[in-house]
């Protein structure tokens, strides 16, 4: 990835290093005012430290660290472009979550986690599909013997299929909603009728405090598991998702309750052992 | 005569791109009891809760998995983690810990038919749950 020869011109420096001991306000002065890029390049290469110390957070998470950094360093970029000098906030404030933005953002279009054989995704999509045809036509939740046989390839296959699959779900963890929320809006109206019911997770002492991370759906689906003791199967049928989609919304809101409950700020915590 | 129970195990290091191992093990054993998918996935997914729960520990993990007639044995060893353990002992997550623990019980609870702890000599504990085949 590059992230523009026009952002780091080497043959400034000269100018940059005079620049060196400019304070910072004086430099954003410049480059919103006088469109000064030498000005733009110093700072640049001043908030490049921050940069890298965010994208480390990330390191456990499967991607190149000098990827995230060059995405990371998009979003400084973009920081100091969109800085307004008049709000009186310092610009580390402001550009800390841009880049955490730009990083999320690229896991979100990344979408897998971990490299997973092109096959390995195809056949993952095409049991997404098949796990739903076969739910409905046995009327209950498919072996992997029968997903097998469906999709005429080894059992072993299947599995390693769903296994990776979990690779590209892990990262939903920050997504808002679920990757195929193409059901979210016909929810909403029937969400609005169970809010009595599903407000009764946040009443129980379980995870009280971090399901606000939760949306509206995820909580109720945590409810129907894990409170009134629905299967996946029967869940999905009542929310009128896929059993599979149901599977994925569950680890994901079990994973962003525990994330919230270890680190506060919400950054994955290194589980890489 | 009692029916024959064969043990399937494995030990991996303690590192979270090794946990999928797990699953795929539950996977194969899944597989040749021809359980349902949404089965299996109650089990890898109480598995990896619980060890996920177990923090701190940098000592390899155990999972061992019985195959009986009727049922699924599983053991998860070592565990250490005392929030952890308190968590599963008394069915619920203390007071103190409510703000940093996941109510493991609860999440097991309708993952499988039973799970009982196991103090073990070092300190540690194992975790065994039981899932009936239906």
């Amino acid at each position: 990835m590059d992230i523009g020869s026009a952002d780091v011109n080497t043959e400034q420096m000269p100018l940059q290093a005079r620049m060196g001991n400019a304070p910072e306000k004086e430099l954003l002065r410049r480059i919103h005012r006088e469109a000064d890029t030498a000005a733009r390049e110093e700072l640049i290469t001043r908030y490049l430290p921050l940069v890298r110390s965010l994208a480390r957070r990330f390191s456990s998470r499967g991607q190149p660290v000098e990827d995230l950094i060059q995405v990371g360093s998009i979003g400084l970029i973009k920081a100091i472009d969109r800085f307004d000098i008049e709000r009186g906030v310092e610009l580390s404030t402001y550009a800390t979550p841009t880049i955490l933005g730009e990083i999320k953002r690229y896991f979100r279009d990344k979408g897998w986690a971990v490299k997973v054989p092109r096959a390995l995704q195809d056949l993952n999509i095409r049991l997404n599909r098949i796990i739903e045809q076969l739910t409905v036509e046995f009327n209950r939740s498919p072996t992997i013997a029968e997903l097998a046989e469906a999709c005429d390839v080894s059992e072993e296959e299947v599995l390693e299929a769903l296994e990776s699959g979990r690779a590209y779900n892990s990262l939903s963890l920050f997504s808002s909603g679920s990757p195929d929320d193409e059901d979210s809006l016909e929810l909403l109206d029937y969400l609005g009728r169970e809010d009595d019911e599903y407000k009764l997770v946040e009443q129980r002492r379980y995870l009280a405090p971090a399901m606000g991370r939760l949306d509206e759906r995820e909580r109720l689906i945590l409810h129907l598991r894990f409170f009134e003791g629905m299967t996946q199967t029967q869940i999905a049928a009542r929310v009128g998702i896929s059993q599979m989609h149901v599977s994925r919304l569950i680890r994901k809101s079990i994973e962003v309750l525990r994330h919230h409950m270890v680190d506060q700020d919400g950054i994955p915590p290194d589980t890489s052992g | 005569m009692s029916a024959r129970t064969d043990t399937v195990s494995l030990t991996i290091p303690r590192a979270q791109e090794f946990f999928p191992l797990f699953n795929m093990l539950l996977g194969g054993i899944a597989t040749r009891r021809d359980l349902s998918l949404e089965a299996l996935d109650d089990l890898q997914l109480a598995v990896d809760n619980v060890i996920l729960e177990d923090r701190g520990s940098t000592d390899d993990l155990f999972l061992a998995v019985t195959l009986e007639e009727d049922a699924l044995e599983i053991v998860i060893s070592p565990l250490s983690d005392p929030d952890l353990h308190s968590t599963l002992v008394h069915g619920a997550v203390s007071v103190d810990a409510a703000d940093r623990c996941i109510d493991v019980c609860l999440l097991l609870s309708p993952l499988v038919d039973r799970y009982v702890v196991r103090d073990l000599d070092s300190g540690t504990f194992a975790l065994e749950l039981r899932k009936l085949l239906r």
